[in-house]
């Protein structure tokens, strides 16, 4: 059984002291860096993060009302991301889309323009899948295709 | 283990009762994830719209392996310390006592603990706060939570020795607050700097 310190001047300073500080230890530091400041040097990526959520609904047979209440956000908020450019969703709303699309929330977030993530590999296919889009009402089995491969990628390590 | 251990509430600058404990559950990582998250999460975006923020103010630990420090719940030579006031998790820290030792060269080979992980609720740190326009609730949080690991140091037979990996943003608490000493990047963990007690720092950290 430990014992911790009682003493209260101790405790006080200590608080004092710690104020203002960051003091977690953690090891993925490089992994997401930053929330970037300039939109726009999220273009691509928001592409892709579009294109998957218009072909995520559309698979589903889904209307932007149907998937915001699959997925426990507001409908303005699909609706804004499909059609607003420059529009940057709220964590929760990305958060919560990632829960409902089984994709790592970490992924979506770099998507959706809110992280940058330091991998190559992930703007190179992220630009790829943006690239393919097409406005169709129906998937068709390359859309299918696609949809299939880049989840299953956002899936992988 | 459950014992009592006060905090500071800010709000009237005097200790409160909470409550240390080992019995971390996948209930608390969950908490961690829904409620800690999403406030470190809007506090980041938050300062990054601002003009004045700067790199060093973004928060880097909102993406931690919680999948893996559930699967290690029930491993003997990991440890993981929560801090809980009016039913919430003000805390948190993972601390091992096997696989790392000290880098001192005048305790270089000697065995410590090593905390891999540690961090305090949003609500507990100020610029989070700041950034939610909010005021911090409670402090010595993170004290606490090294003090436990330094307290655990001495059960083991370690003597108080401790070692880390200091996020860049936390490099002021470590060096400056707690003392410890600054023993070099690690290369071999994304440069980050390893910092270390020795028995003599740690016993004048926890104050004994």
């Amino acid at each position: 059984m430990i014992i911790m310190n009682s003493n209260r001047e101790w405790l006080r300073k200590k608080a004092e002291q710690e104020d203002g500080c960051y003091v977690s230890v953690g090891g993925l530091l490089d992994d997401v860096t930053r929330v970037e400041t300039r939109p726009e040097a999220f273009e691509v990526t928001r592409h892709a993060f579009i294109r998957l959520l218009q072909l995520a609904r559309r698979a589903k047979g889904l209307t932007r009302e149907e998937l915001a209440q699959e997925a426990d956000v507001e409908t303005e908020d699909i609706a804004n991301i499909e059609t607003k450019p420059g529009y940057v969703p709220t964590p929760r709303t990305v958060y919560k889309i990632a829960q409902y699309l089984k994709v790592p929330e970490k992924k979506l977030m770099a998507l959706s323009g809110l992280v940058q993530l330091k991998d190559p590999q992930f703007n190179r296919v992220a630009i790829r899948f943006a690239a393919h889009s097409e406005r169709v009402e129906k998937l068709t089995g390359e859309e299918r295709q696609a949809l299939e491969e880049f989840v299953k990628f956002l899936n992988e390590k | 283990m459950k014992i009592p251990v006060e905090i500071i509430d800010r709000s009237t600058g005097e200790p409160v009762r909470a409550t240390l404990f080992d019995a971390i559950t996948v209930e608390h990582f969950m908490e961690t994830q829904n409620e800690w998250r999403p406030l470190v999460l809007e506090a980041a975006r938050r300062q990054a719209a601002s003009a004045q923020a700067a790199r060093a103010d973004i928060p880097v630990h909102f993406h931690w392996d919680w999948t893996r420090k559930e699967s290690q719940l029930a491993l003997l030579a990991v440890h993981f310390y929560g801090i809980e006031y009016l039913g919430k998790l003000q805390g948190i820290m993972k601390a091992e006592t096997v696989g790392h030792v000290c880098r001192l060269p005048e305790q270089r080979g000697k065995p410590l603990i090593y905390i891999d992980y540690l961090e305090v609720a949003p609500w507990n740190v100020k610029s989070i706060m700041e950034a939610l326009a909010k005021p911090t609730r409670y402090g010595a949080v993170g004290t606490r939570l090294v003090e436990a690991a330094v307290r655990q140091s001495i059960e083991e037979g370690f003597k108080g020795r401790v070692g880390l990996h200091s996020l860049a943003t936390s490099e002021y608490f470590y060096l400056e607050v707690c003392e410890m000493t600054p023993v070099g990047r690690d290369p071999g963990k994304q440069n980050l700097l390893w910092c270390e007690f020795t028995p003599e720092q740690a016993l004048i950290f926890v104050g004994d």
